[in-house]
């Protein structure tokens, strides 16, 4: 009896043991939904990859301001999916793909441009038929009547997508980068409670900082540094700035941006050269700073760069704001960090003041911290849900909370971010040589040996810069031939892919506007005519003057003519 | 246990047969066709074709539906990449035009065979003396026609990157003499832009600027697209005054007005240079390059 009893349980107890545990799975998640998401709850998913310091807070911080703004969003639960950015492309395509999708998703990151566009056009709400009403949370202040697109700082250019002639996106914040120091460190060794905003004070306090050792017997670091941080925010921020004097001959298209095609065309023409006195400058700049920075940072990656900042070796650091809230937190309790902008020469500087004029201009574009809403979900929640977070108060304290800037016009900022307000004014980069493929990769070659030759020898900047300047120009004026035909190539493909968008658009058009002057014939033809009817023109005089060089008619950009030099006398020929 | 299996199978044959139903919208012809162009913006041919071959199907020919399907069809056709097939584009294309498709849909295919001809990928050469024939025989065909005006356009940017004199004559009085018949046209203003560029190789600084400024007159607004905004013709016709023209007067004009459009836009900056240099230029007559 009892042998059959215990062969009975052996054979039962491993099925018994698998319905149990399901039973009270079950159960546990039953009753812990319920808990979270109680019934006629509506859970609000959004997914993002800002996983620094304070994001996910400030984001709690408006899920909960929402739910108590109103008796109807009571209901209203915010889950966030924060998930790294390595991974990020990867889920969000298997998510879209699923329908597993959040609500709202962060957009812009982690996938190619083209990938997201193509996500954008299938699986987000189009937002133009909000943005010319105002935003009801911004109700009782003068922007009360105001369209939510003219509520942002840009008109929320960066809400829109070229591509899809849509606005589709909510931007929530904007970005600079400014170079964060350590304030403790700086002043035991420079005596300086602030760093120079003047160049020359600056490398002075450089220099200074340089000589000195710790207890370790090594040197400090006056700039932490890395390829990614030269590459990302020294150059954009300092050095590609200078050659601002050459956009009279390199800018062929007078749009005030130099392409890539434009600026082989003008050194094709002859009309520029790594000669030219603000290229040189570019380089010299380049040259006189690295002494500064961390020694072997070209071949350091950005967070190894952050090491002797942390570690109380580097004064100088340069960052975006994105990262002032993660800098802070890692400093805080051992050292007391400051924000200052980059260092700019006077006007009066023996080696940059001719080609110095004014700080570096920065865009006023709010394009960062876009999300998109899923059009298979909660649409209405989530574009309200948005809206608040886009009212001028929420914005505010959304990036108050973030320490991040807001994007509304009138937003109040956060002090501490004063120093990152953009610079809306100011010079701009005018040298372009990365024509792509093979002379990418000879400009890194030249340029790394530029640099470590300057690394090994500060002093030797002139004949250092006369051996890249003549390789790299040689082989960039002659081997970039066949990757401007490369870039030609790149616009017939944008061509295509233009007359299919417009025959899109003109067959939406022809379906739903009886009328030619309808509104979908007038978004059709003004982006013919903008994209695609006059497109050939810049492009046929960039091929001539790579192929033929200059006519008789062809001058710079921005020099006269013989006609308008004499019409311009004449006029100004007293009698 | 056998008569289970049986209606087991029976019950997943009705299922898989319930579910393999038509690949149309619940609506009618209407939407599908709304559907369909959808389907064409987002790439997704297939799904394009499936709905506008169904409503050309069930819609009888001279159906304004029936010969939109077809012309959504013929574009898809044009388009789809892989699989194209532009024989049968034309031939749908054509179709529309043979029977006179109402609101205008014959005019827009016999552009729309012209555009296809003339934007080809990469590697295939554009026969550009048959394109320019195609666009003539729009404006041949169907004169009187925004599709005509855009046809005659589209022609005429053939010539327009030229730089050979006789042929921007030829084009300049062409385009001069369109702006004049067809004053009213919304492709009044790629015209004076296409006057412009051959004022500029025939070296006629001051009427490259006159058509300019026409251009920008007429030209079509869209205020829901944020990217076209007046700004950077503004700018345009500033850089042309001053260094074209040698026109201070409208160059500072129309430096002011860009300032005025985009106070915070990238060229703020040189543009507050250009009326400092314009101004010392009134002030001592002295016209300085920049350096080279």
């Amino acid at each position: 009896m009892t042998g059959a009893w215990l062969e009975t349980v052996r054979r039962w107890v491993a099925p018994l043991a698998v319905v149990v545990a399901f039973v009270w799975s079950s159960f546990f998640i039953v009753t812990h939904r319920q808990a979270a998401e109680p019934t006629g709850s509506i859970i609000l998913h959004i997914g993002h990859w800002q996983l620094e310091a304070g994001v996910r807070d400030g984001l709690n911080e408006m899920a909960e301001l929402y739910r108590q703004s109103s008796p109807d969003h009571a209901n209203i639960r915010i889950v966030q999916d924060a998930i790294p950015l390595t991974t990020y492309g990867q889920w969000v395509s298997s998510q879209l793909i699923g329908n597993t999708a959040p609500d709202i998703v962060e957009v812009g990151n982690g996938l190619s441009d083209a990938v997201w566009i193509s996500y954008l056009n299938r699986y987000f709400e189009p937002l133009t038929g909000i943005v010319d009403q105002p935003n009801p949370y911004n109700a009782g202040t003068d922007l009360a009547g105001v369209p939510l697109r003219l509520t942002y700082v840009d008109g929320m250019r960066g809400g829109y997508v070229d591509e899809l002639q849509e606005y589709i996106r909510f931007p929530l914040t904007q970005f600079t980068e400014r170079i964060f120091y350590n304030r403790d460190l700086l002043r035991k060794l420079t005596g300086l409670s602030k760093p120079p905003g003047e160049y020359r004070a600056f490398l002075d306090c450089c220099r200074k900082i340089a000589a000195q050792k710790d207890s370790r017997g090594e040197n400090f670091i006056p700039i932490a540094c890395s390829k990614y941080h030269l590459n990302i925010i020294w150059t954009p921020q300092m050095f590609d700035p200078l050659t601002y004097d050459a956009l009279p001959f390199t800018d062929l298209k007078r749009d005030g941006v130099v392409g890539i095609d434009e600026e082989f065309a003008a050194f094709r023409a002859g009309w520029m050269s790594m000669r030219f006195p603000a290229v040189r400058a570019r380089f010299k700049m380049l040259s006189e700073m690295i002494p500064y920075f961390q020694p072997g940072y070209l071949g350091l990656n950005r967070d190894e760069a952050v090491f002797p900042f942390a570690q109380q070796r580097a004064v100088f650091i340069t960052t975006g704001s994105w990262d002032i809230g993660s800098l802070v937190d890692q400093a805080k309790g051992q050292f007391d960090v400051g924000v200052c902008d980059f260092p700019w020469p006077g006007t009066d500087d023996p080696e940059f003041g001719g080609v110095w004029h004014a700080p570096t201009y920065e865009s006023s574009t709010a394009d960062k911290f876009c999300f998109a809403v899923n059009r298979a979900g909660h649409v209405s929640q989530a574009i309200d849900f948005l809206l608040f977070c886009a009212s001028r108060q929420h914005n505010a304290e959304l990036n108050r909370a973030v320490q991040w800037m807001p994007v509304i016009r009138g937003a109040q900022i956060d002090p501490v971010m004063r120093p990152f307000l953009p610079h809306l004014f100011g010079q701009f980069p005018a040298f372009n040589p990365f024509l792509g493929g093979d002379v990418n990769t000879r400009f890194d070659q030249d340029y790394t040996a530029f640099q470590a030759a300057i690394a090994q020898n500060p002093q030797n900047f002139d004949s250092a810069y006369s051996a890249f300047a003549a390789d790299f120009g040689r082989f960039y004026r002659q081997e970039g031939y066949e990757q401007f035909q490369e870039t030609r190539r790149d616009w017939i493909r944008g061509a295509n892919t233009t007359e299919q968008m417009l025959a899109g658009l003109r067959g939406q058009a022809l379906t739903d506007d009886a009328d030619e002057r309808g509104p979908k014939w007038v978004k059709y033809r003004t982006m013919a005519v903008a994209r695609q009817m006059l497109a050939e023109l810049p492009e046929s005089l960039e091929v001539r003057l790579v192929e033929h060089g200059p006519g008789p008619n062809d001058t710079p950009p921005y020099r006269y003519s013989d006609y308008a030099r004499a019409h311009l006398r004449r006029a100004t020929t007293r009698p | 246990m056998r008569r289970n299996h049986v209606f087991g199978l029976l019950l997943l044959i009705t299922v898989l047969i319930g579910g393999c139903g038509r690949a149309g919208g619940s609506g009618g012809a209407a939407e599908e066709v709304a559907l369909g162009w959808a389907a064409f913006g987002r790439g997704d041919f297939s799904r394009a074709t499936d709905l506008f071959d169904g409503v050309a199907r069930s819609t009888a020919p001279g159906d304004r539906l029936h010969d939109q399907a077809i012309y959504g069809l013929a574009s898809t056709w044009a388009f789809r990449r892989p699989g194209e097939n532009l024989t049968t584009a034309e031939g749908l294309f054509r179709q529309l035009i043979d029977t006179h498709a109402v609101g205008h849909l014959d005019a827009w295919s016999a552009l729309a065979i012209a555009r296809m001809w003339h934007v080809r990928p990469v590697g295939e050469d554009v026969d550009l003396g048959r394109v320019a024939a195609l666009y003539q025989a729009v404006i041949d065909g169907f004169p009187g026609t925004l599709a005509a005006d855009e046809a005659f356009v589209y022609q005429q940017t053939i010539v327009a990157t030229t730089t050979d004199p006789a042929l921007a004559a030829r084009s300049l009085a062409e385009l001069r003499a369109f702006v004049a018949r067809r004053a009213g046209s919304p492709y009044v203003s790629p015209a004076y832009q296409l006057i412009a560029a051959a004022c500029h190789t025939l070296r006629r600084p001051d009427e490259q600027l006159a058509a300019e400024i026409k251009a920008l007159q007429t030209r079509e607004e869209d205020a829901g697209n944020p990217t076209l905004d007046r700004a950077q013709a503004y700018w345009n016709i500033a850089c042309v005054a001053e260094f074209d023209a040698g026109n201070l007067a409208v160059a500072r004009q129309y430096y002011e007005l860009f300032l005025k459009q985009a106070p915070n836009d990238q060229k703020a900056f040189p543009a507050r240079q250009a009326l400092e240099r314009l101004q010392a230029i009134e002030a001592n007559g002295a016209v300085a390059e920049p350096r080279s």
